[in-house]
């Protein structure tokens, strides 16, 4: 048989599916309810390709590649079709990619990976999740506004979790080391960046540019960096070893600092242009007739600043933070310095400025009745711990790993390996597109098994059910009902512990979204949680009645 | 149990049967202790327990009420019979059963008794025209009669010097409009009179808007056709033709005719009466522009006697194949017959059978499809029950062509006399030599199973059945391999449809030419419908291929009843679309359907009248389409669900502007994304209506319903032609109208479940519909 596909011939005399035909031309096709090594499936309906020849679209997991196709995989109409399929799938689909404290935290750090990181102990890889998107933390999480606990799901339950203390732990137990945790940096791209100013902004610009392999040279005026951390909060002033130590970690990324230095006075900014391929001006609020002095053209406002880029009207001169806009929370220099930098990187690239672009983010919405507390039920039921001394230390360490436990792990388990998710920010698309009348409501079942199973992540693809009757589970994953009530789950309403014996492993590695995911901890003792329905089932002689059959089951039998 | 029916994977679903043939639902321990003691894994178990609908997972009621909502009866109001029982029985919201534990309510897909449609089944009787108000002298009649025994098969009063044949239907529809108890009454009088009768049951006759019907036949004389017989009539009708042997009996007779006369008001005229003999007049017109082909001999074969099956013609054809033809010979004529399947897809039958008999294998099945799955047919059900040796003659005949050795009849859970029939039929033939391992002495074999469905109205998707009688999860699978190269466990495959097959034995007696020269361009032969819904004379049909859509409805089906106008014409059921008035020439021929946005279907034909909403019933077609859905596929699964939550909205007066937009994009990428004929056809019943009803759609969004049938946009009022006779009040179940003796009734709009009850009983016509804010 010869074909081609994406315009590459392709000969074999081999039987292959289309898919197999594509991987062996190094094309690749977006596939769910397919797994190699497994039988095809054809359900989810992501792969489906096109034959030019005919017009007509196939799945090509099931598919056999045949003489003459000429198979377009990512023609215009595919790509349509495959978004459509996951919009659908978004439809039906219940869960948070990302804990809403993430979400709403501008700068977007891990929230609940710090937590857990800090529960665990692993304090090296807490301050490394909090400074790969969080500069200075020490010196900003003594004055952070904290939006994330507001955005914290717990808020709805007792109080919000001690997000900023938690994050201030992280870094000051960083910085009271010998060496502190330096953030990776990628490979130099040998482009120079000048900023002017080493407050909020314009060290947050060094410190995402730095990351990004570009050298930057940080201008302050003053012998301290921090500009308004410093200066602004007179009641708690910044304790040197702070400084110091922050100030080591941004040297220690390779960005060079010089104080006392200010520019237009010690130095001209044509100078900084001249020596560097981008200027930042992040110099706090400054006078108009400073700015024209140097060289800046300036309105009666202020200076004119592209808001979605941070562009200003001077060839590769951007600017940010108070100098644009005076009195926004610090958080925001911090928002717009990560913006900024993402689009300076693509200008020194020759790309078009889009600035930070967030990954597809699945969102469950209003909770249902009843959801707030499977939630809870997951978590330490004690209430919010405060720090006994705020102003130098915080948390004392065993407090922060307990304050730790209040969290309700509202991110998805599988947020960073979900094939649902990539796609679906692959393709573009849309969660509120097939919206339905009113959603299911969610599950989480952790019967100290291998795995966490949420079912209302579960896109039916019956991987889950393939591997466990590929290894012989006795009481493999199954499919219950049918239609759109059609469900995964274990045979005979089993335990999922009892249906996953051997497999739970390899079942989470199959399960293209997070409806499987690892149990990362089995129950400790305040997780007493069993789903509605559950806690009757094991007796037999319950069982009998028509209450203790599970809703799905009892939809399913078309009454 | 399984010690009876086996312990193999593929016995699944008969010993789910069974067990809940013994406890009413599936009880967990019994499900446990199966898979302990047989082969059956436990997600074998739950996964197919909680695929099929017949089984249930919950514990039931003494009595279980099953209120068809087939298109039939859903246009006949099945909905509101279904509530209406549930509140004569006090059944809270949510729940299914009785306090005392004596009734269970359930809703089933389709009984198959269109014509009587709003048709009830309580355990193993079948109520036909079941109005709301109806519905407590139903449960009332269920509670009062004591269970009869069928009758069926151990018929035929052989007298000796019989004068004439009375022969009766009592097929599954024909019993729900009564004829169990005329049948008695009939061999009863026979009986008591000493009448020269032999009465006979025989095959159905189609004629189902006159169920009971009794056809009387006096040899060498003429045949009547006697039409909704009451059992009061029965000693009349028969002296009418026969008279009583002896002296004794027959003044006896004459005493019992007088004092009847003259106890009754009035002399007793029969109901609606054919005469076979006497041509002209409107009725004749249904039997006379009808061709029967597979129904040949409609009403006269008895379908559990073999002998008379080869008194006409029977197991000729077979004959003809197995002594003078070979596979070749055979497959060439049915070839040249233009025979396509009739299942609905209307592939050419000769050329699957040549791919069926190419494929290599040492073992190869053949299947007859009898899972027939719209709401709104019954074809098959008919062909299964009154011709199921011609079913299992035309199969034998395909298995030798194919050279199959081993089959299935697939017939669903709902047709239970159909089953009985043919499992007699399989073993009479494997007696007589027609079936088994030396067919006619030709060494020819053939070994015939029947699985009974459980309710998956997918399953009539070939890889779904075939998967269901592995006793799986009828889900489809991807095709190619097809069934002809891989089916049945692996196997090379032929299923056809029960109504292809009945035709089979024809064509070869008659030969292909004979056949070809019915119908028109590509669609040859005959057809059989359900002809159903608002009809004056619905039932089972069969037309040559070609006969306009209008001929149907006006000529065969008497046009539309009371004065009420055709609006269209649904073909294809929850797959098929609707066929407006305007466009009702269109020929019967797969083509020329498909161009107007229906489908030929397998022969689902339901007539549609002025008062009925088209948005309701491209929902109602969404319902069932989501239900049955088997919810592999992410389009059919979800899409479907979507597409049902915007219809339910437009008819609850809810609809958002956008929302037929989105309804067309659903369809379009359903139709795309789905890999069974279920889904593929799934958007049909919305797209086609959209196509031509938009504007009802429309007013939807602004809140109306045209045809006012959309409970929530109406609402009931009565005029001032009330003269206040209290009769509404006294039949309305809810207290919605307050008694008020020779004054004009109001209805308390807050109260009105609009059963429509009121309106169906008001003796002047003074209640009517409007829109709700009218």
């Amino acid at each position: 048989m010869k074909l081609t596909i994406d315009n590459i011939e392709f000969e074999s005399d081999e039987e292959l599916t289309i898919y197999q035909a594509a991987q062996k031309v190094g094309v690749d096709i977006p596939v769910m309810c397919y797994k190699e090594g497994y039988d095809y499936f054809t359900s989810c309906m992501m792969c489906v390709v096109k034959d030019k020849k005919t017009g007509r679209q196939h799945p090509a997991c099931s598919q056999q590649a045949l003489d003459g196709m000429e198979i377009d995989t990512q023609c215009e109409e595919i790509r349509e079709a495959r978004k459509m399929t996951l919009e659908l799938l978004l439809s039906d689909h219940i869960g948070d990619c990302e804990a809403p404290c993430q979400r709403v935290c501008p700068v977007h750090m891990e929230v609940p990976k710090m937590i857990r990181e800090i529960m665990d102990d692993q304090m090296e890889d807490a301050i490394a999740t909090v400074r790969l998107d969080l500069p200075i933390p020490s010196m900003l999480e003594r004055h952070c506004n904290a939006p994330c606990e507001t955005g914290c799901r717990r808020s709805k339950h007792d109080e919000g979790l001690a997000i900023r203390e938690l994050a201030r732990h992280a870094g000051d137990w960083d910085l009271k080391r010998e060496n502190p945790h330096i953030p990776a940096v990628k490979e130099s791209t040998g482009k120079k960046i000048a900023i002017v100013g080493g407050g909020p902004t314009g060290l947050a610009s060094a410190h995402y540019l730095a990351q990004l392999g570009h050298a930057c040279t940080v201008y302050e005026k003053s012998d301290r960096i921090g500009g308004r951390i410093a200066t602004e909060f007179e009641k708690a002033p910044l304790p040197d070893w702070i400084h110091d130590g922050e100030l080591k970690v941004l040297r220690g990324m390779g960005i060079e600092v010089h104080l006392n230095t200010e520019i237009g006075k010690d130095k001209g900014l044509s100078e900084l242009q001249e020596g560097s391929d981008m200027v930042i001006l992040a110099c706090g609020a400054t006078d108009p007739e400073v700015l024209q002095a140097m060289g800046m053209p300036v309105t009666e406002k202020g200076m004119k600043v592209n808001m979605k880029t941070g562009a200003t009207e001077v060839e590769n001169v951007f600017a940010g933070g108070s100098i644009v806009k005076p009195k926004q929370p610090l958080i925001k220099s911090f928002t717009t310095a990560k913006n900024l930098s993402a689009c300076i990187d693509e200008k020194l690239r020759g790309e078009p400025m889009v600035g930070v672009v967030e990954k597809y983010n699945h969102k469950m919405g209003r909770l249902l009745d009843g959801e707030l507390e499977i939630f809870v039920s997951g978590a330490n039921p004690i209430g919010r711990l405060h720090p006994e001394d705020i102003v130098e230390n915080g948390f004392r360490h065993d407090d922060a790993q307990k304050e730790g436990e209040r969290c309700m792990h509202c991110d998805c388990r599988k947020k960073d390996n979900c094939k649902l998710r990539d796609y679906s920010d692959e393709y573009g698309a849309r969660q509120a597109a097939f919206n339905g009348e009113e959603r299911a409501t969610h599950e989480h079942v952790n019967q100290n098994a291998g795995a966490v199973y949420e079912p209302g992540k579960c896109i039916k693809c019956g991987l889950c059910v393939r591997v466990t009757e590929a290894e012989g589970e006795d009481f493999g994953f199954t499919f219950v009902g049918r239609g759109f009530d059609l469900k995964t789950g274990v045979s005979l309403n089993k335990r999922l512990d009892e249906g996953l014996v051997k497999v739970a492993e390899q079942v989470v590695e199959a399960c293209p979204t997070g409806a499987l995911a690892t149990n990362e901890k089995l129950m400790p003792e305040f997780l007493g949680y069993l789903p509605p329905g559950l806690k009757k089932l094991p007796a037999k002689s319950e069982a009998d009645t028509e209450e203790a059959v599970p809703a799905s089951t009892e939809d399913a039998s078309g009454s | 149990m399984v010690a009876k029916i086996g312990k193999r994977s593929e016995d699944l679903i008969p010993l789910l049967q069974a067990i809940q043939k013994k406890f009413n639902y599936l009880p967990p321990a019994a499900l446990e202790r199966l898979c302990e003691i047989t082969e059956i894994t436990p997600d074998a178990a739950t996964g197919v327990s909680t695929f099929y609908s017949q089984f249930r997972h919950y514990p039931v009621g003494k009595h279980i009420i099953q209120t068809c909502i087939g298109t039939a009866c859903h246009v006949s109001g099945a909905n509101i019979v279904d509530d209406t029982m549930r509140q004569h029985l006090k059944i809270a919201k949510g729940r299914h059963t009785t306090e005392d534990g004596k009734f269970t309510t359930e809703k089933v897909a389709c009984l198959g008794c269109c014509m009587l449609a709003p048709v009830v089944q309580i355990d193993d009787v079948i109520y036909g025209n079941v109005e709301p108000w109806k519905v407590q002298k139903t449960i009332t009649d269920f509670l009062a009669t004591t269970q009869k025994d069928g009758g069926d098969g151990q018929d035929e009063s052989d007298v000796q010097s019989a004068m004439g044949d009375v022969r009766m239907c009592v097929c599954s529809s024909c019993t729900a409009g009564g004829a169990d108890e005329v049948y008695s009454e009939l061999r009863k009088v026979v009986a008591e009179l000493g009448l020269p009768v032999r009465v006979r049951t025989v095959g159905c006759s189609g004629i189902s808007f006159q169920t009971p019907l009794v056809e009387v036949a006096v040899y060498n004389e003429s045949h009547y056709r006697y039409g909704r017989v009451k059992v009061g009539e029965v000693r009349q009708l028969l002296l009418k033709h026969f008279r009583p042997a002896n002296w004794l009996k027959r003044t006896g007779a004459r005493v019992y005719q007088l004092l009847d006369d003259l106890l009754s008001d009035e002399a007793w005229t029969p109901p609606t009466r054919f005469s076979k003999d006497v041509r002209g007049g409107d009725d004749l017109r249904y039997v006379d522009s009808q061709v029967r082909l597979t129904t040949e001999h409609a009403g006269e074969l008895n379908p559990v006697n073999i002998e008379d099956y080869i008194a006409h013609d029977g197991f000729k054809a077979l004959e003809m194949c197995l002594k003078d033809l070979t596979p070749d010979d055979i497959i060439k004529t049915i070839l040249d017959s233009g025979l396509r399947g009739r299942g609905g897809a209307g592939f050419p039958t000769g050329t699957k059978w040549g791919f069926a008999q190419k494929a290599e294998g040492d073992l190869k099945y053949i299947i007859c499809n009898g899972d027939e799955g719209d709401p709104g047919a019954f074809m098959d059900r008919m062909i299964l029950e009154s011709f199921p040796f011609r079913v299992l003659e035309g199969m034998i005949i395909a298995a030798y062509a194919v050279g199959a050795s081993e089959g299935y009849l697939y017939i669903r859970a709902e047709y239970p006399l159909a089953t009985e029939r043919i499992e007699n039929a399989i073993a009479v033939c494997e007696e007589r030599g027609y079936l088994g391992d030396n067919i006619l002495g030709t060494g020819m074999r053939l070994k015939l199973h029947v699985i009974e469905g459980a309710g998956a109205f997918v399953c009539g998707e070939e890889t779904a059945l075939m998967s269901a009688i592995e006793g799986g999860r009828g889900m489809p699978r991807f095709r190619p391999p097809f069934p002809a190269q891989a089916g049945l466990w692996g196997k090379p495959t032929l299923i056809n449809n029960v109504e292809t097959l009945a035709t089979i034995s024809w064509i070869i007696r008659n030969g292909a030419e004979k056949f070809h020269a019915y119908g028109i361009g590509k669609s040859r032969g005959t057809k059989t419908f359900a002809l159903a819904g608002k009809v004056n004379r619905g039932g089972l049909i069969e037309v040559p291929m070609g006969m306009s859509i209008h001929k149907i409805v006006e000529e065969i089906g008497g046009g539309i009843p009371d004065g009420r106008k055709l609006k269209a014409v649904l073909m294809g059921g929850p797959s098929g679309g609707c066929i407006p008035a305007r466009m009702c020439d269109v020929p019967v021929d797969f083509e020329a359907i498909k161009e107007v946005g229906a489908i030929m279907g397998s022969g689902g034909m339901v007539v549609l009248d002025d008062t009925d909403c088209m948005v309701d019933i491209a929902r109602y077609f969404m319902e069932f389409t989501q239900d049955e859905s088997c919810g592999k596929c992410t389009h059919c699964r979800i899409g479907t669900k979507r597409m049902l939550e915007i219809l339910t909205r437009l008819c609850n007066g809810q609809g958002r502007k956008g929302d037929l937009e989105k309804l067309e994009t659903l369809a379009g990428i359903t139709v795309e994304g789905s890999l069974c004929g279920l889904g593929k056809t799934a958007p049909n019943p919305v797209s086609s209506s959209l196509l031509y009803y938009r504007d009802e759609y429309e007013a939807h969004i602004n809140g109306q319903c045209p045809s006012k049938k959309c409970m929530p946009l109406i609402r009931y009022d009565i005029t001032d032609t009330c003269f206040g006779c209290t009769r509404c009040s006294q039949f309305c179940p809810t207290d919605a109208i307050p008694m008020n003796p020779y004054h004009h009734h109001v209805i308390q709009d807050e109260l009105c479940t609009r059963c429509d009850i009121c309106l169906q009983v008001c003796p002047v016509d003074a209640i009517h519909i409007v829109g709700k804010d009218q």
